[in-house]
């Protein structure tokens, strides 16, 4: 009901979709509570904020960050076309129920959890589809959580043993405990650990090598099954973690979680299992079991926090924490009461992800240009002006072919099987993308290679050849040069072009000695090769 | 290429900015020479001259961990020995391995260290700290390769096009640019003596047609990049300038020019390609380059190791023998430094059974380095009788450090700046340069 007293108070006319048809994922009071804390530290900087960006790029913008790809040029009219004054909140909503918001975002939390890998390995494809079932459920993210930490094998919820197996597929003990500590702590808690392995954490005092190892006790027993070659885990009964400090002194770990609660250790079941194949899911007395009841909970601070830094980032830039997950005492948010309010509101909310992200992206400060008309531009985590972001290898992957005409080809190819195989239709080219635009330590690196790929490499510059059905074909057919910039702007930029802009294409339509097909294919790659389609603005 | 540690991206600092500032306008520079006409930009014998009074750099890097027992510092009938023999070398009294004629004819020239001392004999922490000069930590911001290091500071002054660094063969983990930025990331070649991957054989009508629509691409991007953060637009941008100047320039990368006999001097292998390819681009103009000895970790022979060792230590003695003759013909060896090394060594007892090989050791291991006022026929270091520990004069990765630097003519106690943090050359400015090498 808040909702629609808040919009009876502001006077703003409130369409019937918005409690029709349409579910409604963010609440307007979360994101205005939100935009209050920026606008409150902007002003303590003496800083005021840019005005919103235009539609077009608010509706590519939200296209990139919930679908992965730009708009198609049917999309870009139909949103320019809507005169409905409450068409961003619409668009929103509608994105988030989209199969392919599911489809993406299974890609960023699995990047988010195990990083890019050309060759994730063993189960990696029914992970990722699972995660996609998963938040095509809008399933909550304790209960995913949850399945990550505890899959069963054998039922739906086994494709989620990827997530610590894939760690138990390195060659030795050490590193596979290691791997699925660190896994654990970053993915759920928001901490990093590493230095706490061989010695008290040197700069943050929270992190003693009790706490490493403590969190390390809850996962040693883990083991690692093939089940029809799927990864399934199975836990032992017995077995510690044990450490040495520095001075070579040599210590059992407590089975003891970040916040130094202690777990005395349950009671040994009755008999032990000997064979290794006939271990259970979970042991009788199960620590990981231990570790899921009392730390994926509403009331535990890192778990709401880690994933709601980790949100924020994918949709504003940087973190609220930087690095995203290096959450501790020590090294505070840039907005401390905004982080709690948003974690708090997601917590209370059971764990909604779509809620979360909708609560963001509702937001003024979500919605500014990107362009600072004056000279220092400020400093990014003011938000004062959007931040640009570069478009991730799987975003340029999807954009190019969306761009080009490519996806409606592939989609008329495969009539008869799901859209939703599109995806791995694209793995060859989303390889090519990883292995060409993963960039060291997440900064953006622009490359000779890169411009080398997107101009002369033969993936690439199939999408440019003139084949029934995509961008270029239609083009080439457009004899009417300044229709041929409106649909070349509308399907690669996401806007209609400037006069001026319109202008230049057609003369240069006009040079003379170059063939037209030629030609055309040149204006495709100017603008994919722009700056404004390299990045998220 | 790995780094666990995130930085904010895109986060603006002053320092970078100006140089992407800096370059863009370089870049500028470039484009329009190239633009005035193609038939003057590149005059070989300009460049060779430039290339004589410029610094050189090429780093052989032997990724797995070169045994120094069956390469600088062999052992005669001790219990730590192989099945290989030693051969005398130029310098009375010191031996090397005996598929290593070539380092042994040149060892008057070319010096080696047989007591580099690390701490890690893990590959990826070693091949990062061996080429960094910084112990990896998740809690720094990633430091750039050495070589990234000596592009920021030792730029070229040359508007040919010709990259500054390039990595011959695709490294395994290695440090990128690290907090410099992509500015000073290698260009990365494939190896085996081949050009840059989807470099097109062009015409010059071909060049002419890429000009004509980097125009376009450049007239349309002008108002985006209006108001929009520099450092990110310009590096862009320059790519792409960059990309138009390097399709000028490729013949520098074809060694299906060079004869015939340096063909057969330099070898079969693809090292010996990219041997080869290395000299023609120092010869050309380019500053650093990074050679890749053959994909993964081919000198990390725990298993089996003497059915393959002599293979592999031939044909780098080989390669690299005949480029050194070829630097020192060329009156390019004064200025060049040539650096041959793995992360670490192997261990001095041979392991496992029948088949055995040696394990990781970086406690007491040998590379060779030369050219650039190395003084030559040095022998830095020496160890025990069977090889199992440093007799004398131990050698860290932060004096080798201090020791490129010197040679380059760079203060190796210089600092650079990263988010307004100085951050030294070398680790906690430790280590002094070898003073028997100069």
């Amino acid at each position: 009901m808040h909702r629609f007293l808040l919009f009876a108070v502001l006077g703003i006319a409130v369409p019937t979709s918005v409690f029709g048809q349409a579910k409604s994922f963010g609440d307007p009071k979360i994101s205005a509570a939100l935009d209050a804390e920026i606008l409150a530290v902007l002003k303590e900087n003496k800083q005021k904020p840019v005005g919103p960006a235009s539609d077009a790029e608010f509706h590519r913008r939200a296209t990139l960050d919930l679908l992965g790809r730009i708009p198609t040029a049917e999309e870009t009219q139909r949103y320019l076309a809507d005169k409905n004054p409450d068409k961003q909140r619409q668009l929103i909503d509608r994105l988030l129920a989209d199969w392919e918001m599911a489809a993406y975002w299974a890609d960023v939390l699995h990047v988010g959890m195990n990083g890019r890998s050309v060759d994730p390995g063993l189960g990696y494809k029914e992970f990722r589809e699972y995660l996609r079932q998963s938040l095509e459920a809008n399933k909550p993210w304790d209960k995913l959580a949850r399945e990550l930490l505890l899959p069963v094998t054998n039922s739906p919820t086994q494709p989620a043993a990827f997530f610590l197996g894939s760690r138990l597929r390195r060659e030795n003990k050490e590193d596979q405990l290691d791997g699925m500590t660190v896994a654990v702590a970053s993915t759920f808690f928001g901490v990093r650990m590493e230095c706490a392995k061989c010695h008290d954490h040197p700069h943050v005092d929270e992190w003693k090598q009790d706490h490493y190892y403590g969190l390390a006790s809850f996962l040693s027993r883990t083991e690692l099954q093939l089940v029809n070659a799927k990864p399934s885990l199975r836990e032992r009964d017995t077995g510690d973690v044990t450490f040495q400090n520095r001075k070579r002194d040599s210590f059992t770990a407590k089975v003891m979680f970040l916040d130094d609660k202690v777990f005395p250790e349950p009671k040994p079941a009755a008999k032990k299992t000997a064979n290794k194949k006939d271990l259970p899911d979970l042991a009788e007395n199960s620590r990981r079991k231990l570790l899921a009841d009392y730390a994926l909970v509403a009331d535990n601070r890192y778990f709401k926090r880690a994933i709601v830094n980790r949100v924020w980032k994918q949709l504003m830039g940087i973190g609220l924490v930087e690095p995203v997950d290096q959450i501790h005492d020590g090294n505070t948010p840039t907005h401390p009461k905004l982080f709690d309010l948003l974690a708090d509101d997601f917590a209370k909310n059971g764990f909604d992800l779509k809620r979360l992200v909708g609560n963001i992206m509702l937001t003024d400060t979500y919605r500014r240009s990107s362009v600072w008309p004056e000279k220092e531009r400020p400093e990014e985590t003011h938000y004062a002006v959007f931040n640009l972001r570069p478009l991730t290898p799987e975003q340029l992957a999807l954009s190019l072919a969306t761009a080009t005409g490519q996806v409606e080809i592939l989609k008329a190819q495969k009539k008869k099987t799901d859209p939703k195989d599109l995806r791995t239709e694209m793995e060859k080219d989303y390889k090519l993308f990883i292995e060409n635009y993963e960039s060291e330590n997440d900064q953006f690196a622009a490359t000779t290679s890169q411009a080398l790929f997107m101009t002369f490499n033969k993936t690439t510059q199939k999408y440019l050849q003139p084949v029934a059905g995509n961008l270029s074909a239609r083009l080439v057919k457009t004899s009417d040069a300044e229709a041929l910039a409106r649909q070349a702007y509308l399907a690669i930029l996401s806007r209609t072009p400037t006069s001026a802009e319109s202008e230049a294409i057609v003369k240069y339509l006009q040079t003379s000695g170059a063939a037209r097909d030629q030609l055309v294919r040149d204006v495709l790659w100017a603008l994919l090769n722009s700056t404004e389609f390299r990045f998220n603005h | 290429m790995i780094s666990k540690s995130k930085k904010p991206t895109g986060s603006c600092n002053p320092d970078e900015h100006a140089l992407s500032r800096r370059l863009f306008l370089r870049g500028l520079a470039a484009g329009s020479v190239a633009l005035g006409g193609f038939g003057q930009l590149f005059s070989a014998a300009n460049a060779q001259e430039a290339a004589r009074r410029q610094k050189h750099v090429i780093l052989v890097y032997m990724s797995g961990g070169p045994s120094q027992f069956e390469t600088w510092d062999p052992k005669v009938a001790q219990r730590t020995s192989g099945p290989h023999m030693t051969i005398p070398t130029a310098v009375p009294g010191v031996q090397f391995d005996e598929y290593m004629p070539n380092f042994a004819r040149l060892a008057n020239r070319v010096s080696v260290i047989r007591t580099m001392n690390t701490p890690s004999n893990d590959h990826n922490v070693g091949s990062l700290h061996t080429q960094s000069g910084y112990f990896p930590s998740p809690a720094i911001s990633a430091p750039p390769h050495w070589l990234s290091v000596c592009s920021r500071l030792l730029p070229r002054e040359s508007t040919d096009g010709l990259p500054t660094y390039v990595m011959l063969g695709r490294p395994d983990v290695t440090p990128g640019p690290g907090y410099l930025g992509a500015e000073y990331q290698g260009l990365v070649f494939p190896g085996n003596g081949r050009p840059p991957a989807d470099l097109p054989q062009a015409t010059e009508s071909d060049i002419q047609a890429q000009d004509r629509r980097e125009g376009l691409r450049s007239r349309l991007g002008a108002s985006f990049n209006e108001g929009r953060p520099a450092h990110l637009v310009d590096t862009h941008d320059v790519s792409f300038r960059r990309m138009s100047n390097l399709m000028r320039t490729q013949s520098a990368f074809d060694i299906s020019r060079e004869p015939r006999r340096d063909h057969d001097r330099y070898g079969p292998s693809p090292l010996a390609k990219d041997m080869l390819l290395a000299r023609r681009l120092v010869e050309q103009g380019v500053s650093f380059v990074r050679v890749q000895h053959q994909n993964g970790l081919a000198w990390d022979k725990h298993r089996n190791a003497f059915r393959s060792q002599r293979y592999i230590t031939a044909e780098f003695d080989q390669a690299v023998g005949a480029l050194v003759d070829d630097l020192v013909d060329r009156g390019l060896w004064e200025h060049t430094l040539v650096v041959c090394m793995g992360e670490f060594g192997r261990t001095p007892m041979i392991n496992g059974q029948g088949g055995g090989g040696r394990d990781h050791w970086p406690r007491n291991w040998s590379m060779s380095l030369g050219g650039c006022g190395i003084r030559g026929g040095v022998v830095v270091g020496a160890t025990n009788q069977d090889g199992t520990e440093i007799q004398n004069r131990p050698v860290s990765i932060h004096d080798l450090f201090c020791t490129f630097y010197r040679a380059l003519g760079i203060n190796h106690r210089r600092q650079l700046h990263h988010r307004d943090r100085p951050i030294p050359l070398v680790e906690n400015q430790q280590g002094q340069p070898i003073q028997e090498l100069f």
